[in-house]
């Protein structure tokens, strides 16, 4: 639970967007859709395991079942 | 965690997330969310240990304790609610914020329900 | 720790040499085309004006020529001595055993060996015609590819880099 998982995810986040930016210039744009959805699944999978500690963490703290 | 370091931890989040705006809005969402999450699980120790105390009161006193938990499960479902609908408004989904709000309420009057009906027949118990 | 750092680094330099990798591809098969281009000219020539047979020119021709298409020219030439297939299946055998060794993209091969269906059949007029019409292809290839490489060259480098820290951060 600390900050080094903000900073995985923005340097995915920018990462994604150079890589989209580099491919658009190429002209590959489906290559660049597909990278920008990548990413986004990648960081997403991260991120629900995060959500689902943070409600269970509520419930269980305000008792509500 | 004090103070300082979750000051720290939103300021560099913020940071981040507005870099990210523009190229790729869906992951300065996610870093919202993220930093949420963690400033909260810093604070938890200490909320954890105003519960206790505050149960510690409410058994000394004469109130009877389920009246002290219907309050802190609405506490906890309004937290709930305002995070999310924060969330959603923050990343300009006003429309789905309101939804959220509108839920969170109708389900704290369902649970303060049984309350209600305490003090109504309470009150009728009064009257001759 | 520094084991985590290491292999880091270690991805972050195979990717972006992949990355180099492919984008050099692009332009030794230019190059390959180029040099194909120069024999089937010098074929022409031998054909026309020595008038020397199919094996003897090939021959020839490989001493002139670069490096990879030199190689397909000499083994055609030793192949056509010793075997007794037809000219065509020979061409064919060599094409498809050296097509490894070059920056052959399949459908260059592919309209090499439609040219080579011709070998050692027709008259001079039609072997000349059809040499004419495989220089051909390969000169309307050759500027079509060099558009694609400009933009791939640094599309492939700049993705190998990227593809690489993309995939540290992942595994961090």
């Amino acid at each position: 639970m600390d900050i080094t998982v903000v900073f995985q995810i923005a340097a995915v986040g920018i990462l994604v967007a150079v890589l989209n930016q580099v491919l658009i210039r190429a002209g590959r744009e489906e290559l660049a859709m597909m990278t920008t959805l990548a990413g986004l699944v990648v960081v997403l999978f991260w991120i629900i395991q995060y959500i689902s500690t943070l409600f269970e963490t509520v419930q269980t703290l305000f008792q509500l079942s | 965690m004090d103070i300082v370091q979750i000051a720290v931890i939103g300021i560099i989040g913020m940071i981040l997330s507005l870099i990210l705006k523009k190229e790729n809005s869906g992951m300065s969402v996610i870093i919202g969310i993220v930093v949420g999450i963690i400033i909260f699980m810093g604070v938890l120790p200490k909320i954890e240990a105003v519960i206790q105390m505050l149960y510690k009161i409410v058994s000394k006193s004469e109130v009877d304790i389920k009246y002290i938990d219907v309050i802190l499960k609405i506490i906890g479902i309004s937290y709930i609610s305002q995070f999310a609908s924060q969330v959603c408004s923050d990343a300009g989904e006003g429309a789905i914020a309101s939804k959220i709000e509108f839920a969170g309420k109708v389900i704290i009057i369902v649970i303060s329900a049984p309350v209600l009906m305490g003090l109504i027949e309470m009150i009728l118990n009064l009257m001759p | 720790m520094i084991l985590k750092i290491l292999g880091g680094v270690f991805i972050m330099i195979s990717s972006c040499v992949l990355g180099v990798y492919y984008s050099f591809k692009t332009e030794y098969r230019i190059n390959d085309l180029f040099e194909m281009k120069k024999a089937l000219t010098m074929l022409i020539s031998e054909i026309e004006f020595n008038l020397s047979p199919l094996a003897e020119a090939m021959g020839n021709i490989s001493f002139k020529a670069g490096i990879p298409v030199s190689k397909i020219f000499s083994e055609f030439s030793k192949k056509l001595g010793s075997d007794g297939n037809s000219a065509f299946e020979v061409w064919k055998s060599v094409l498809k055993k050296e097509a490894v060794y070059t920056y052959f993209a399949s459908e260059d091969i592919e309209a090499f060996i439609s040219f080579g269906q011709s070998l050692g059949f027709l008259d001079r007029q039609q072997q000349h015609n059809n040499i004419k019409m495989a220089i051909s292809y390969i000169e309307n290839k050759i500027p079509e590819l060099l558009e694609k490489s400009k933009s791939n060259k640094k599309m492939c480098r700049s993705l190998g880099v990227f593809g690489g820290a993309a995939v540290m951060v992942i595994l961090f």
